[in-house]
């Protein structure tokens, strides 16, 4: 296949914090054990905000987003399917005006970002965790099981990955678990290939091999030794996979085979139906892409950043 | 280098068949099928006449031996009819695939056209204000989602001007100026993403060209800056450009795909996803393997480009 870059992948992944540890108070009691721990992952994140800027910019706007999913029935000043008025303008009412079928514009974008932090966050956790899983395996254990599984991925990739994703929940009828099935089978086959090619690299190296000598079972090996070490890369791949989710999510409901109608969906309120009323009042279209975007834009910006602190060796991809 | 590629077109064997088998059962596992949808069109839906296009078309025998069946047919270069319009499957193909086809060569010049130059610029001009513009434009070229720009550039000009694109697609070799007009827009859309991502790669890439012993070299000679520039790193950026391109294909055909949607053009996708609707067992069987051929021997054609442009890799 393509060249695929080798993901170095092996630093040891993660700060283990002995510093601060020792920095912490000696009569420290037992019980405050988390809050060590809490300190340490709130200096990771600081750290992290200190290198990568629009990172963290990206992080900031993620969890706006997810907060914004998380209380939408709270924070949403209408019911999202409550009809009114159509294609009202701007209003204090309705603050982005109202839908073709009058449905505040507002409150559907709220309860949107619900449909797409969710299918987004289910998709690329189930395409990331199918993908090491599958991907050490298929490097580590090697063999038939290797050769007859690559071709496996093969086969996957050799298809566009939207349009798997199209054939599969035009077949199977759009409801939750088949978009998010979908969404997942089309990406993990990058996954499994990074993983795998990672993990051929490091099952040759020092500390593996000394695992092995020490009469290390193979599963000690894969679990404590290989996959810490792709452990980053996982994490990287979840990030920008989870930006890739929504967009085809998105992409989904645009094309009228996303989550079923009248669940407010961004990409289902920018369908081809809705185009003679978008035509009558541009807003409609804009504002559901315009949260598209942002959503995706920093998911992206967290993910490049991600890539960048944990493994510098693939700065600028 | 020839064994590499007869190895390759050998392995592309397995993928193939393993995709079509998938294919094959999903498609037959789905709720509803071909003969039930075809007769409740006509309304002679009566369990006879479903039962006998059933046997007909050999939907009553078990899926390993449907598959055997179609299998030998492909084998003898029959593709057989489409179960929905009764056409040849290869004929239909051949009418839809130029759309296609055409989308997707136009967008790659495009994105190579912008975001090459682009990107080299970007690199040249490292830390500065223009390089943190642009890499901020293709960060966002890659969140906007293509069927809203596509929308956009539909509704947006008819709301100002009343300008709307032509409805009924003309082909390339009936007019070609006509034809390039409905294509530029979708190619535009779709060159966004993969020139948002040829950006990035070639700026890292002419990055660590320029940080290079050769050019470095290069420098001291006293060549100029313009010489350095056309041979020693626009050369050697081509390679890694064409790579990405390759890699991205698959993905460019998703975009193409969808733009067929949004600007209402007959091409393979649109075909797939009426195939699919009315469960049309053989077009949907053929396009899915037309499709899956192009992306591997496209993903094998950069393979090998890599290895002619670039004398330093050998396949064994």
């Amino acid at each position: 296949m393509t060249a695929e870059h080798e993901p170095a992948g092996l630093q040891m992944v993660g700060e283990t914090g002995v510093g601060r540890e020792a920095l912490a108070p000696a009569g420290a009691r037992p019980s405050a054990a988390w809050q060590r721990t809490l300190r340490r992952w709130l200096g990771g994140v600081a750290r992290f905000a200190r290198r990568e800027p629009a990172g963290a910019a990206g992080l900031v706007g993620l969890l706006a987003f997810a907060a914004m999913a998380a209380s939408a029935n709270v924070i949403s000043p209408h019911d999202p399917l409550a009809t009114g008025i159509p294609l009202q303008r701007f209003s204090a009412t309705h603050p982005l005006g109202t839908d073709q079928l009058g449905r505040d514009m507002l409150s559907r974008i709220i309860w949107g970002a619900r449909t797409a932090m969710l299918i987004g966050a289910i998709a690329s956790a189930v395409s990331v965790l199918a993908g090491l899983v599958l991907g050490v395996l298929s490097g580590f254990v090697g063999g038939v099981f290797d050769l007859v599984f690559q071709r496996v991925v093969d086969a996957v990739t050799a298809f566009p990955v939207l349009l798997l994703a199209l054939v599969v929940v035009a077949l199977f009828g759009a409801s939750l678990p088949v978009i998010v099935a979908a969404i997942a089978l089309g990406s993990t086959p990058t996954v499994i290939r990074v993983i795998r090619s990672s993990t051929l690299a490091l099952k040759e190296v020092t500390f593996v091999l000394a695992a092995r000598s020490a009469g290390a079972s193979q599963i000690r090996i894969m679990w404590r030794h290989i996959v810490p070490n792709v452990t980053s890369l996982t994490l990287v791949f979840g990030a920008l996979g989870f930006a890739q989710a929504i967009l085809a999510e998105a992409a989904l409901g645009y094309l009228g085979l996303g989550v079923p109608p009248p669940t407010p969906d961004w990409g289902s309120m920018l369908s081809a139906g809705a185009i003679n009323y978008m035509l009558q009042d541009p807003w409609v279209a804009v504002f559901p892409g315009v949260a598209i975007s942002l959503a995706v834009l920093f998911v992206n910006l967290l993910g490049d950043a991600l890539r960048d602190y944990l493994d510098p060796s693939l700065r600028g991809w | 280098m020839l064994p590499y590629v007869f190895r390759r077109l050998v392995l592309m064997v397995p993928a193939l068949l393993l995709l079509t088998v998938v294919v094959f059962v999903l498609i037959r596992v789905a709720p509803g099928n071909a003969a039930q949808l075809q007769l409740a069109e006509s309304g002679a839906g009566s369990q006879q006449a479903i039962k006998e296009l059933e046997h007909q078309w050999h939907l009553d025998r078990p899926i390993p031996v449907q598959y055997g069946l179609w299998l030998r047919d492909i084998a003898g270069g029959r593709f057989g009819r489409s179960l929905w319009t009764g056409s040849n499957t290869l004929g239909q193909v051949g009418r839809y695939l130029p759309v296609t086809v055409e989308l997707a060569v136009l967008s790659v010049l495009l994105a190579t056209l912008v975001g090459v130059p682009v990107g080299v610029a970007a690199a040249y001009r490292r830390g500065g204000l223009t390089d943190h513009g642009l890499r901020f434009a293709s960060v966002v070229g890659l969140a906007v989602p293509g069927f809203w720009l596509g929308t956009m550039l539909i509704v947006l000009p008819s709301v100002w001007w009343g300008y709307a694109p032509p409805l009924v697609y003309t082909p390339l070799w009936k007019d070609v100026v006509e034809n390039v007009k409905q294509m530029v827009l979708p190619s535009a859309v779709i060159a966004v993403y993969l020139a948002a991502t040829t950006i990035r790669v070639t700026r890292s890439v002419v990055l660590d060209f320029l940080r290079s012993d050769f050019v470095r070299t290069a420098r001291a000679k006293g060549l100029a800056g313009r010489t350095i520039a056309g041979r020693h790193v626009m050369r050697n950026a081509g390679v890694p450009v064409l790579t990405l391109i390759g890699a991205q294909f698959g993905i460019l055909l998703g975009g193409v795909v969808v733009q067929e949607q949004v600007f209402a053009l007959p091409g393979l996708g649109r075909l797939t996803l009426e195939s699919i609707v009315h469960r049309d067992y053989t077009q949907v069987q053929l396009n899915v393997l037309v499709f899956a051929l192009m992306v591997m021997l496209v993903n094998l054609l950069t393979d090998v480009a890599y290895a002619v442009f670039d004398p330093r890799i050998r396949y064994s």
